[in-house]
């Protein structure tokens, strides 16, 4: 997947002054948090459901190493094939090797975030082997070669004639049509061929259980259903994090995804795989594979920092309440990741000082933390981040600061521990800003993206201060 | 080059260890795990219908033949495909199905998986399934995958019909994992269906058979 984290800016002024989409954002967003609302209250105490949900992630993350080994000898005794994977690089390797020695003609996807990550879709093809999402969203974006908007609905904005266009010239449809549920239906026929026929399905996990080898995938079309029932070969991409202990946790977790993630108290569909299908099962694939992800993922542990945000069960609360998002939608993300989980995901995976303006605009207003049911504290890693940027950190790849900032720093720093020089500093401060006037302010780079309201004459201080 | 990634990476993770202590949290149960078996029935029914799923409740093989004879009435149905279960013949559904001349096959008697998906797939077909259990506190129907138990016949045909007996309704998901469907010897897959399938990926318009089956009758017997 191309990485556009430095056109964050551009991107967004674009996505500001778009109608549609921001018509979207502005009825899509607030519905779905309301259902997650309602979904929620469905528990008798729904606050601690939520804190339940934050305990099982903080645990099964910390014991992750432990978990992953039970959970591989399980998944082996069910006959499942599993591979470890250090890069994107390896992962499709592996899968490309799987193309070739069973001569698969093409492959069908399911929707999975770890496959954008990995950029999947690119390197299969640069190999002459044609993908097929087969989510309806992923497949109107794939067609329309857009990256996803929004992590449940990747293709929500898009005006229908310009499905109709694309689906009229590569999906087969013979009528033009603007109506949506004909629309899909169309998607259903053109992609329903390829699921008879299919050999090879990939999907994304949901999670995985250690105690017992099971894997679990969420959705509610049935296209997973479809990559897990009717071909030879399953490949399923797991990044090694989503893991839980046991099916009590698991059932915790699914209840907390989907009602955080659409406000369903389950999905249409939930699959819990037990190794391949045995030999007298008439479907089923016969060769179930595992790739279990790292990249970078056990560098992100190490750091006691960092580690927090493999807790994440990619279930969308903190991107549909994020008031950021709410305004630019998931194309200024210029990643795999969006909203506050992009904010934190693609600088790990990037480094710091490719993606500086994903974790600069955030006004660490705190709504994402607050709704995350799995205990993440996003506003708290995003100054992490800044720090670790200005400071030009090693691992994380940060800028480093300028001279001028570190002399503005330096001078910050010496006159907030010193009092005379600040309240003097402030005096001269406010009598150079008060004369710069509008002009004047509209050269600092400060103002550009700012308001800096008239100054009063005397400082606060100085008024309330007893005669 | 598997192995050598696997150890590298578990040995920096374990490396790495435990830094906060574990977290414990208490939840109070959910309702159901209160209910007596007519409250288990009536929540599972409205949960199921929330979903979208259609509910009949069936008395005597009578029934289910008028509940039948219905659903196919205006359709090009020619096919029902049903897994192995017994209560299929004990409820002469093969006596209805000659009657109205469709054909009743059971998953398990194709001889090859090639002419077995071109039936699955075929527009004329519909799905007809029992279940290992229904859950109410979602309305989730639970399906274990076996030699009499095929996957895609709740998932290719437009119509997926499914029978559920109310004894094997229980209150919470949790009161499945002790019965045998995740013993190593169980089915390859479990799968847990709430609701038709569907979508509302374009414009935010929801429809049902986006993939998967646009009709979920449930019959409903005691
Ligand atoms: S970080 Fe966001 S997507 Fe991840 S679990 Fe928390 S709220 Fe959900």
């Amino acid at each position: 997947m191309d990485v556009n984290t430095e056109k964050f800016k551009t991107e967004a002024l674009k996505a500001l002054n778009d109608s549609t989409s921001r018509s979207f954002l502005d009825f899509f967003l607030p519905v779905l948090s309301m259902v997650r609302d309602l979904g929620l209250s469905s528990f008798p105490d729904p606050v601690a459901a939520v804190e339940k949900a934050r305990a099982i992630r903080h645990n099964a993350v910390s014991r992750l190493g432990d978990l992953l080994e039970t959970f591989e000898k399980n998944a082996i005794k069910l006959g499942t094939k599993v591979y470890w994977a250090r890069d994107a690089e390896d992962a499709n390797a592996y899968i490309m090797d799987l193309i070739r020695t069973n001569k698969v003609p093409y492959v069908t996807k399911g929707k999975s975030m770890i496959s954008e990550e990995i950029g999947l879709n690119a390197a299969l093809e640069k190999n002459g082997v044609p993908v097929f999402e087969t989510d309806l969203g992923e497949f109107i974006i794939q067609l329309l070669e857009k990256p996803p908007f929004h992590i449940i609905g990747p293709a929500i904005n898009i005006p229908p004639q310009d499905i109709c266009d694309v689906f009229m010239a590569k999906a087969g449809m013979k009528n033009p049509t603007t109506n949506p549920v004909e629309l899909g239906y169309a998607a259903r026929l053109f992609l329903r061929d390829k699921f008879k026929h299919m050999r090879m399905g990939i999907t994304g996990v949901n999670m995985v259980v250690a105690e017992n080898g099971t894997i679990i995938n969420v959705e509610n079309e049935g296209n997973i259903r479809f990559n897990k029932s009717a071909p030879d070969i399953q490949v399923s991409v797991m990044s090694l994090e989503k893991i839980v202990p046991t099916m009590e946790d698991a059932f915790h977790m699914l209840r907390m995804l989907c009602r955080n993630g659409t406000g369903q108290k389950l999905s249409a569909y939930v699959t819990m795989d037990r190794g391949p299908k045995k030999d007298n099962d008439i479907d089923g694939p016969r060769e179930l594979h595992l790739v279990i992800l790292d990249n970078g993922r056990s560098r992100i542990y190490e750091n006691p920092r960092t580690r927090e945000v493999l807790q994440c069960i990619r279930c969308g609360a903190c991107i549909n309440i994020c008031p950021v998002f709410r305004h630019i939608g998931g194309y200024p993300y210029g990643w795999a990741y969006t909203g506050p989980i992009g904010k934190l995901l693609n600088p790990l995976f990037l480094g710091l000082d490719r993606t500086s303006d994903l974790f600069g605009a955030c006004t660490l207003c705190g709504a994402c933390k607050k709704v995350c049911p799995a205990g993440i504290d996003h506003p708290e890693m995003i100054l992490y981040f800044r720090e670790m940027n200005m400071a030009g950190n090693r691992m994380l790849k940060g800028k480093g600061s300028r001279l001028s900032q570190k002399i503005i720093a330096t001078c910050a720093a010496m006159a907030a521990s010193h009092p005379g020089i600040w309240h003097r500093g402030t005096a001269c401060g406010r009598a150079m800003i008060r004369r710069l006037g509008p002009v004047g302010q509209a050269l600092l780079s400060w103002t550009r993206h700012r308001d800096l309201p008239p100054l009063p004459e005397t400082s606060f201080r100085d008024r309330v201060k007893p005669d | 080059m598997s192995q050598n990634t696997r150890d590298r990476i578990l040995n920096r993770l374990k490396k790495a260890g435990t830094m906060t202590p574990d977290m414990h949290v208490e939840l109070p149960p959910l309702p159901h795990a209160m209910m007596d078996s007519d409250e288990l029935v009536q929540s599972f029914i409205l949960n199921v219908t929330a979903a979208g799923a259609e509910v009949h409740h069936v008395e005597q093989g009578q029934d289910m033949s008028n509940i039948l004879t219905e659903i196919i009435k205006d359709t090009e149905l020619t096919r029902f495909i049903v897994n192995d279960d017994t209560v299929f013949k004990h409820l002469e559904l093969d006596i209805w199905a000659a009657k109205q001349g469709l054909a009743l096959i059971r998953a398990s008697e194709f001889n090859d998986r090639r002419s077995y998906t071109d039936a699955v797939f075929d527009v004329g077909t519909a799905g007809f399934t029992t279940v290992d259990y229904a859950v109410a506190e979602s309305g989730t129907l639970v399906i274990g995958h076996h030699q009499g138990h095929a996957r895609l016949i709740s998932l290719a045909p437009m119509i997926h019909i499914v029978l559920v007996r109310t004894d094997q309704i229980v209150p919470v998901y949790d009161d499945v994992i002790a019965q045998g469907l995740f013993n190593d010897e169980g089915p390859s897959q479990v799968t847990w269906i709430t609701g038709p399938s569907m979508t509302a990926d374009i414009q935010a318009t929801p429809f049902k058979g986006m993939h998967g089956p646009k009709r979920l009758v449930v019959l409903l017997r005691k």
